[in-house]
C-alpha cells in the first residue's frame, strides 16, 4: 500500500512539474507538449516534500522549445542538455539554438577556472586512487573467481561450526575465535589470491560483538590501532552498512546471517602486510574467500586490510566502510540466492560502486568522495556518465551524487548516537535495491521508481542545489546531518562547503558552466549533462536542444 | 569467359548497394576462435573481472556471462544489444557463459551502427569498415574533438542520414585501440593530448 501512495505522490508530482513553468505553457499551448505527456511517468522520490515551486524548472525532450523571458534584462537560466540513456557511448552529438532576445558573443567562456588537476595538487593522493581503482579491479575479478565455483556445501555439508564451539561469541577468551569447531587463538589464513606467501599465521588480537581483529604474526600492530579499528567497525561501520543495505538470515527460520559464511558470528578483519605485496592497497573483500570449492578459499567472510595502512585510520576506515557495501552486496544478491536454490546476481558495476561511495560517506567517511567530486567530477561532468562502463573516478563520483539524490529523496536516514540508524525510506530502498532479480538501471526502477523520470529531478537538484534560489527539497540536497557518533557531519551538496578527506574545507562550485550566447554544437556522454548559462538578453528568448538522440532532454531552470 | 565477369559485376553491386550491411558487421575479432549458434539480448556490465563482465539477457531472460576474444570489446557496449555467435562454455558466476566468436551491434542507442577503424584522411575523418569503402564522417565542433581522439581505434557510429560516401556521427564509442591509445574515457586532465606527447595509460598494475 505504502508503494502505492508513494507512486500516486510521485504521478501527482510529475502532473505538477508539467506546469511548473509559465512561459512555457503560453508558449505550447497549455502544457500538451509539457513535461508530464512527453517523459516517463512514475519516477521521483517518496518524501513528502510538497509541490516543487513554479516557474522554475522546465524539463523538455529535444526537438521542443522553451520560451524565457529576460523582462528585466538581469535574468539568469541554465539550459542543461542531458541524455538518460543507459546504452553506452562516449558521445552524443546535440546542437541549441537561442533565438530572439538581442544579440551578443557567440563565444563560450568558462564561467570558473577548473580545480588543479588531483595529480598536479597532490600527487600521492591521486597515486593512491590510483592504486585503489586497480584494488578493486582484482577484487572484482575473485568475485568472477568465486562465483565460478561452488559457493554452497554439498547437500549435508551445510556451514555450521560444530562440536568444539558454534560461534566465536561461545568461545570464552577474548583472543579466541570458533575455527573448524575449535576455539583458537590464531588461524591459518590463505592469502595466496593476493600474496607469493601462501598462507599467513593471524593471531586473534581482540574480538567483539560483530567483528574480530586478526593481526599477521609478521605484523606489529600496537593493541591501541587493533582496539581502533575493531570499535569504528563495531560502532558504525558494521551497523550503519547493515542498516542501510541489510543483512538478512541466510535462509528463512535460520540463525545465520548472509554475510556470515563460516558462521561463528563474526566479520574478520585480516590485518597484514601481505595485503599489500602485490599491488599497492588499503583493504578489499575478496569474494573467492565466500567459494565452497576455490582451492584458495578461506569459507570465511573477511575484510583485508593492510599492515602498513594502519598509520592511517581514517583511510583503513573508509576502505572497510567500502567494502563491507561489496561484501553484503556480494553475500545478499548472490551468495544467499544461490544458497536457497535461486538464481542470484552480480550487480552492474556503477551501482555497487556507487553504493560503495554512498556507504564512505554514510558512514562519516565521505572525504573522499568530496575530492572525487571537486577534483574530478565537476571539471568535466560532461564526459563521464552515471549508468557507467568504464571504472573511473569521475564516474564513480556521478553515479555516487545520483544515488545519493535518490536516497535522500527516499527519506534518507536518522544517524543514531549508539551508532545505529533509524529509516526515514532511505535504507528500505536501498534495501529493495538487492532483489536478485534485478540489475542496474531494472533495480533503480523495482526499487525507486522510473530511473529517467528520477534522473530528470535528479538533474533540477544537479543546477539548483546550494544556490538560494528555493529550498524545494526536490531540487536540493538535503543539509547536513550531524553525526552523533563521531562529531562530524554526513552529507552532499553540489554547491557549498564540505571537508575532503585531508581535512581541509573544499568549496564545491557545481559542474562547470560555460555562457551560452548564441547556436551551439556540442556533446555529452551518454546518462550525462552539461550545464550553459543563458544570460544578458532582453525579451523574449526561445531555447531549442535539438538531437537525433531518443532519451535525450534538457532543463531550462531559472536562477534569477 | 562471361562467368568472372558476371561474378565481378555481382561483387560489385553487392558493394554498392549493401555498404551499411558490410560496416554494420562489426566486431568480429581477427581470428575468430568459435563459432556458434547466434543469440540476442542486452548487455549490461556487471561487477566482476578486471574492468566488469559481460553479461547478455537474452528475450527470454537468461542471462549469460560472455567470454573470449571480443570480451574487452563487448566491455564497451553496456546496455547495446547484440547478437553474439557463439558457443556455451563451462559456468562463471554460476551462470552459463558464452564464448563469442564474433558478435554484431543490433541496436547502439536508436540506431544500427557502422563499425569500423577511425582514420584521417587529409583532414577529413573517416570510418574505414572490414568489407566495403571507407565512410566520410562528418561531425561537430566537439564530437569531432572526441573522434580524433581515437585516430586508429576500431569505433562505432551512428550517423543521421547515412549516405554512400558521407554522413554526420550523431552518437560514437569507440570498441579497442591501438596499445599507444589512452583507455580511459576522457583523458587526464593533467595530461597532454594523444600524439602530442606522454599519454596517459590504464593499465591492470596502475
Amino acid at each position: 500500500m505504502r508503494n502505492f501512495w508513494t507512486n500516486m505522490h510521485i504521478a501527482g508530482a510529475a502532473v505538477v512539474l508539467a506546469l511548473t513553468f509559465g512561459g512555457c505553457d503560453e508558449l505550447l499551448g497549455g502544457g500538451t507538449d509539457g513535461f508530464g505527456s512527453n517523459l516517463d511517468g512514475g519516477g521521483g522520490g517518496g518524501a513528502d516534500k510538497g509541490a516543487p515551486p513554479t516557474g522554475i524548472v522546465t524539463t523538455k525532450t529535444a526537438g521542443q522549445t522553451v520560451e524565457v523571458d529576460f523582462a528585466t534584462g538581469s535574468e539568469r537560466f541554465l539550459v542543461v542538455p542531458y541524455s538518460v540513456s543507459s546504452t553506452a557511448a562516449d558521445a552524443i552529438d546535440f546542437d541549441i539554438t537561442v533565438t530572439g532576445g538581442g544579440t551578443g558573443t557567440t563565444s563560450h567562456k568558462l564561467r570558473w577556472r577548473p580545480p588543479v588537476p588531483l595529480k598536479v595538487r597532490n600527487p600521492k593522493l591521486w597515486l593512491r586512487w590510483q592504486q585503489r581503482l586497480a584494488v578493486e579491479r582484482w577484487t572484482r575479478q575473485q568475485a568472477v573467481i568465486a562465483a565460478g565455483t561452488r559457493l554452497v556445501p554439498l547437500p549435508g555439508g551445510m556451514n555450521q561450526p560444530l562440536a568444539g564451539c558454534t560461534t566465536s561469541a561461545s568461545c570464552a577468551k577474548a583472543d579466541q575465535v570458533c575455527h573448524n569447531k575449535t576455539c583458537v587463538s590464531s588461524v591459518t589464513v590463505n592469502v595466496a589470491e593476493f600474496s607469493s606467501v601462501g598462507t599467513i599465521n593471524a593471531k586473534v588480537r581482540k574480538k567483539g560483538k560483530m567483528a574480530a581483529v586478526l593481526v599477521d604474526a609478521s605484523d606489529t600492530v600496537s593493541a591501541s590501532t587493533v582496539s581502533a579499528i575493531l570499535d569504528k567497525f563495531e560502532k558504525v561501520i558494521y551497523p550503519r552498512d547493515v542498516g542501510l543495505f541489510g543483512n538478512p538470515k541466510l535462509s528463512s527460520g535460520g540463525a545465520t546471517l548472509s554475510t556470515d559464511r563460516n558462521a561463528d558470528g563474526l566479520v574478520w578483519i585480516v590485518i597484514s602486510k601481505q595485503v599489500s605485496a602485490k599491488k599497492p592497497a588499503v583493504g578489499f573483500f575478496n569474494a573467492v574467500d565466500f567459494s565452497e570449492t576455490k582451492k584458495n578459499s578461506n569459507k570465511a567472510d573477511i575484510l583485508y586490510v593492510d599492515a602498513k595502512s594502519t598509520s592511517k585510520l581514517t583511510d583503513v576506515h573508509t576502505i572497510l566502510a567500502h567494502e563491507f557495501q561489496h561484501l553484503l552486496n556480494f553475500a545478499v544478491k548472490k551468495y544467499r540466492p544461490e544458497k536457497n536454490g535461486q538464481t542470484g546476481s552480480l550487480e552492474a558495476l556503477w551501482l555497487d560502486e556507487g553504493l560503495s561511495h554512498l556507504a564512505e560517506g554514510a558512514c562519516g567517511f565521505g572525504g573522499e568522495n568530496v575530492t572525487l567530486l571537486n577534483q574530478e567530477l565537476f571539471t568535466a561532468m560532461e564526459d563521464y556518465s552515471v549508468f557507467f562502463k568504464d571504472d573511473e573516478k569521475g564516474n564513480r563520483a556521478m553515479a555516487l551524487l545520483y544515488l545519493w539524490y535518490l536516497f535522500e529523496q527516499k527519506g534518507g536516514v536518522k544517524y543514531n548516537s549508539d551508532g545505529s540508524i533509524s529509516d526515514s525510506g532511505g535504507a528500505a530502498f536501498l534495501k529493495a535495491l538487492r532483489d536478485p532479480g534485478k540489475q542496474g538501471t531494472a533495480a533503480i526502477d523495482a526499487a525507486y521508481g522510473n530511473h529517467k523520470s528520477a534522473f530528470d529531478a535528479w538533474i533540477a537538484a544537479m543546477a539548483l542545489d546550494g544556490r538560494g534560489v528555493t529550498s524545494f527539497a526536490g531540487y536540493n540536497y538535503g543539509p547536513a546531518k550531524s553525526d552523533p557518533v563521531q562529531g562530524g557531519t554526513i552529507g552532499l551538496r553540489v554547491r557549498g562547503t564540505l571537508k575532503d578527506n585531508t581535512g581541509a574545507s573544499v568549496t564545491l562550485k557545481g559542474p562547470l558552466e560555460e555562457d551560452l550566447t548564441g547556436a551551439t554544437n556540442d556533446s555529452v556522454a551518454n546518462a550525462s549533462a552539461r550545464f550553459y548559462l543563458l544570460k544578458g538578453k532582453s525579451g523574449k528568448v526561445k531555447v531549442k536542444v535539438t538531437t537525433a538522440e531518443k532519451d535525450f532532454r534538457y532543463a531550462v531552470v531559472k536562477l534569477k | 569467359m562471361k562467368t568472372p565477369a558476371l561474378l565481378v559485376t555481382a561483387a560489385l553491386l553487392t558493394l554498392a548497394l549493401c555498404p551499411a550491411e558490410a560496416s554494420a558487421k562489426p566486431g568480429a575479432p581477427a581470428t575468430p576462435a568459435v563459432e556458434g549458434e547466434p543469440k540476442e539480448g542486452r548487455l549490461l556490465v556487471v561487477r566482476g573481472q578486471d574492468g566488469g563482465e559481460p553479461q547478455l539477457t537474452d528475450r527470454k531472460g537468461d542471462r549469460f556471462l560472455l567470454t573470449g576474444a571480443a570480451r574487452g570489446e563487448l566491455l564497451r557496449l553496456d546496455g547495446h544489444r547484440v547478437k553474439v555467435w557463439a558457443k556455451p562454455g563451462p559456468k562463471k558466476l554460476m551462470t552459463p557463459t558464452l564464448e563469442v566468436g564474433r558478435y554484431e551491434i543490433m541496436n547502439a542507442g536508436y540506431g544500427l551502427p557502422r563499425v569500423g577503424q577511425l582514420r584521417l584522411e587529409g583532414d577529413r575523418l573517416s570510418l574505414a569498415p572490414a568489407k566495403g569503402d571507407p565512410l566520410n564522417l562528418k561531425a561537430g565542433r566537439s564530437m569531432s574533438r572526441k573522434l580524433r581522439k581515437r585516430l586508429g581505434c576500431k569505433v562505432w557510429v551512428v550517423t543521421r542520414k547515412p549516405g554512400k560516401t558521407a554522413a554526420r556521427v550523431r552518437r560514437f564509442g569507440w570498441l579497442s585501440c591501438p596499445p599507444d591509445k589512452p583507455k580511459k574515457t576522457r583523458q587526464d586532465p593533467g595530461a597532454e593530448a594523444p600524439g602530442t606527447g606522454k599519454t596517459v595509460k590504464q593499465t591492470k598494475g596502475e
